[in-house]
């Protein structure tokens, strides 16, 4: 059982958490809430790390069963509290997956006679067995975060804290990460905003709104109530009206701007690309959907030497280089000499409050509607975004989309929200295996002759989806 | 193979490079020490880039010293205006270019050679201290994350902007200058969330618990390293008794021939 007395943090800025008190008995809990809500903050309280190495005010008091993990050393922590941060990929420490997972039992002095055993039972429990001797720099985005778990598993902490384990997973590796967690015989806490993906899972839900906790409770009506009222992403599970889906309905076809066709590409004997054709129009926003390896960064990438095509990093943050997110803005049209007034992207994205800032200050969201407002300003007649909305919440996805919407060139953009390609793309390009599968609007993937797709897509195929649900139950509410 | 091995084959080639002076055997250990950098596995485009390395080095090294060589005697080998190109100057430099090469190839071959957690059991059991031992080896392990990042930002900034190549010197200096803000932020949060879960799993820096691996060498490594460590040492002992001649504390005619290998050769 986790108890919470007052507890609270504040950062030198202000801004934290609590106090909260509250006893949290279930076994399988998701956190949510906005962005800046205090979820991770929350998560590190648990952990014991912030109150060690971060320099902010703690108060009040965290049990985690009968001890405060803050004040146990890092060996005895970590034999009681698991912590998984966000990008499993920056906290490799191991050229080979065992060492990886025998990294936390070597620090807490583990017995060395029973190492080995241990490793390949944790490897055992999250399906990582046969990859036991690759390098971890190999593994896709599922199986690095299931060895993220693994190496916080190994020293057999009662507890399990993961920190957006999702953010950057495809449906398939989201939902196998979750079967992983589904058999831990062990109490999992996830801070996540794809709040639909995890709703099956958790047994408890606690929602935070700026600090607080909003609510605490099995995930049921009353808790989808009240993500309702704080605009946060809703479970879609209805199936269809009996009118058939009702999604946006596609404008008419700008002219063509770019073409593709016979699209070939290998990474050495491996194709990434098989006969891709592909065309884009003006005004058009066209989601690249499929599995992880699909090929859908590589076809932005050809997309991207296209004249006139502009592509935005995955990672945001590699294309803020000015000192401020006005002169970020307007970088393109001035470097080439051009007169340029970053005004109506500022305020279509959001962004004029903090337009004197320094962009790498802000938030992630806030950091991707700048990297996005910059490409822009270039005035592409297409801009290709690669998983524009990982890690964001969904007040922070619909500011970007909603000033999108003024935007005159072609938007292609790669993403694993089914979501937001449902009620954003006039066009879903869905790829598999190098291939496309599927080219035509929302309604007719929903509706269209079976054809074979991965698991998960071809679930929301079957089940159906009416992209208009979740908009109009916040409506509602 | 022991990931020891080459970390004292790297030592060896730091003692050399300290201790050689002649041009061509500094050139030998830095072309050897090159010669193994291109046998491991690191792609053409690193090959080509540690060979423009190597000609920058040598041909900047050689070129500021000769300019700027200011000891007597001195024999001048290109004037240009007022600018005098000093012959001693560039033999200097030339010295000075090749022991940087010969570690900096050594150092990048043990780095592509062995994996990281090797080189970090490696480096304990040579009793180097485990924490920095671990911070040497982990900043080691994402010199490449970072290389990518750097090339991402630079895509980044030619997609919206003017070419880099178009831009004035000053205007080059102060954007590549820029360019540098988001990779160190990144660089940043990385370390963060690195550190974050190494408190997680149990590492403490204060007194850090890093078992490790049991490390044996093979025969032939056992061979390689005396012959190597036998070669040290007799370079080592011919430049003492040398010393010792030039600085006037020790002398027997009957090491002449050895005080002409060495002036000669070493």
């Amino acid at each position: 059982m986790i108890r919470l007395t007052r507890a609270g943090w504040r950062w030198p800025g202000g801004a934290g958490l609590g106090p909260v008190s509250a006893e949290i008995t279930g076994r399988r809990v998701l956190l949510t809430g906005a962005s800046g809500s205090g979820k991770s903050t929350l998560l590190r309280r648990l952990a014991g790390g912030l109150v060690r190495h971060a320099s902010g005010e703690a108060t009040g008091e965290v049990r985690v069963g009968a001890s405060d993990p803050a004040a146990l050393s890092p060996g005895e922590r970590a034999g009681q509290v698991g912590f998984v941060p966000q990008a499993p990929a920056d906290q490799l420490v191991s050229g080979e997956v065992t060492e990886e997972v025998r990294f936390g039992l070597r620090t807490t002095a583990w017995p060395p006679a029973s190492q080995d055993a241990r490793v390949a039972e944790v490897l055992a429990q999250v399906g990582l067995s046969a990859l036991s001797a690759r390098d971890p720099h190999t593994l896709s985005g599922g199986q690095l975060q299931r060895l993220a778990i693994a190496a916080a598993l190994a020293p057999a902490p009662s507890l399990l804290l993961l920190d957006e384990p999702l953010a950057w997973l495809d449906p398939e590796a989201a939902t196998s990460v979750l079967e992983v967690l589904e058999q831990l015989e062990r109490t999992v806490w996830i801070a996540e905003h794809r709040i639909a993906a995890c709703w099956g899972w958790a047994d408890t839900v606690v929602v935070l709104d700026a600090g607080e906790v909003a609510h605490i409770g099995p995930p049921d009506d009353g808790c989808r109530r009240v993500l309702a009222r704080l605009g946060l992403e809703l479970p879609f599970l209805p199936p269809l009206p009996p009118g058939g889906p009702s999604p946006t309905p596609p404008p008419a076809r700008g002219p063509l701007v770019h073409r593709v066709s016979g699209l070939e590409h290998r990474y050495g004997s491996i194709v990434a690309l098989r006969g891709v054709d592909l065309e884009v129009h003006a005004g058009e926003r066209v989601a690249l959907l499929g599995p992880n390896g699909a090929g859908k960064s590589t076809l932005l990438a050809h997309l991207a030497q296209a004249d006139k095509a502009l592509a935005i990093p995955q990672d945001p943050d590699l294309a803020l280089f000015s000192p401020t997110v006005r002169a970020e803005i307007s970088f393109g049209p001035v470097d080439r000499g051009v007169h340029f007034d970053p005004t109506p992207i500022l305020d279509a994205l959001h962004l004029t409050t903090v337009q004197h800032r320094p962009p790498h200050s802000l938030s992630r969201g806030q950091r991707v509607r700048v990297a996005v407002g910059g490409g822009w300003a270039c005035e592409p007649d297409i801009l290709l975004l690669d998983e524009p909305t990982a890690g964001q919440d969904r007040a922070a996805v619909r500011a970007m989309w909603d000033g999108l919407d003024s935007f005159a060139g072609a938007i292609v953009f790669a993403t694993h929200d089914i979501g937001l390609a449902l009620r954003r793309a006039h066009r879903l390009v869905v790829l598999e295996a190098g291939q496309v599968r599927f080219d035509g609007p929302p309604a007719d993937f929903l509706t269209s002759p079976p054809m074979e797709l991965s698991p998960l897509l071809a679930a929301i195929r079957e089940a159906g989806v009416d992209p208009t649900w979740a908009d109009s139950m916040v409506q509602e509410a | 193979m022991d990931p020891r091995t080459p970390l004292l084959l790297l030592a060896a080639v730091g003692v050399l490079a300290v201790l050689l002076d002649r041009p061509l055997a500094l050139g030998l250990l830095a072309a050897t020490s090159g010669a193994v950098l291109l046998t491991r596995d690191i792609g053409r485009t690193w090959r080509l880039r540690a060979l423009a390395l190597a000609l920058a080095t040598v041909w900047s090294t050689a070129l500021s010293q000769g300019l700027f060589y200011s000891d007597h005697p001195r024999v001048p080998l290109l004037t240009l205006g007022p600018m005098t190109v000093w012959r001693e100057g560039v033999a200097h430099g030339l010295v000075q270019s090749l022991r940087m090469l010969a570690t900096a190839f050594a150092g990048l071959a043990v780095a592509a050679s062995v994996p990281p957690d090797r080189l970090l059991a490696g480096l304990v059991t040579l009793r180097v201290p485990a924490a920095p031992a671990f911070l040497a080896v982990t900043a080691l392990r994402f010199v490449p994350t970072v290389g990518r990042e750097w090339a991402t930002v630079r895509r980044a900034r030619s997609a919206r902007g003017r070419p880099l190549g178009s831009l004035g010197p000053w205007a080059r200096l102060r954007a590549e200058i820029a360019l540098l803000t988001p990779v160190v932020a990144r660089t940043i949060r990385r370390a963060r969330t690195l550190a974050e879960s190494l408190d997680a799993r149990g590492f403490d820096a204060s007194a850090p618990r890093l078992q490790s691996m049991s490390l044996s060498f093979a025969s032939w490594e056992r061979g390689l390293l005396l012959v190597v460590a036998s070669t040290v040492l007799g370079i080592v002992v011919l430049e003492g008794l040398t010393l010792a001649y030039l600085w006037e504390i020790a002398y027997h005619p009957s090491l002449r021939p050895l005080y002409g290998v060495v002036r000669s050769w070493l």
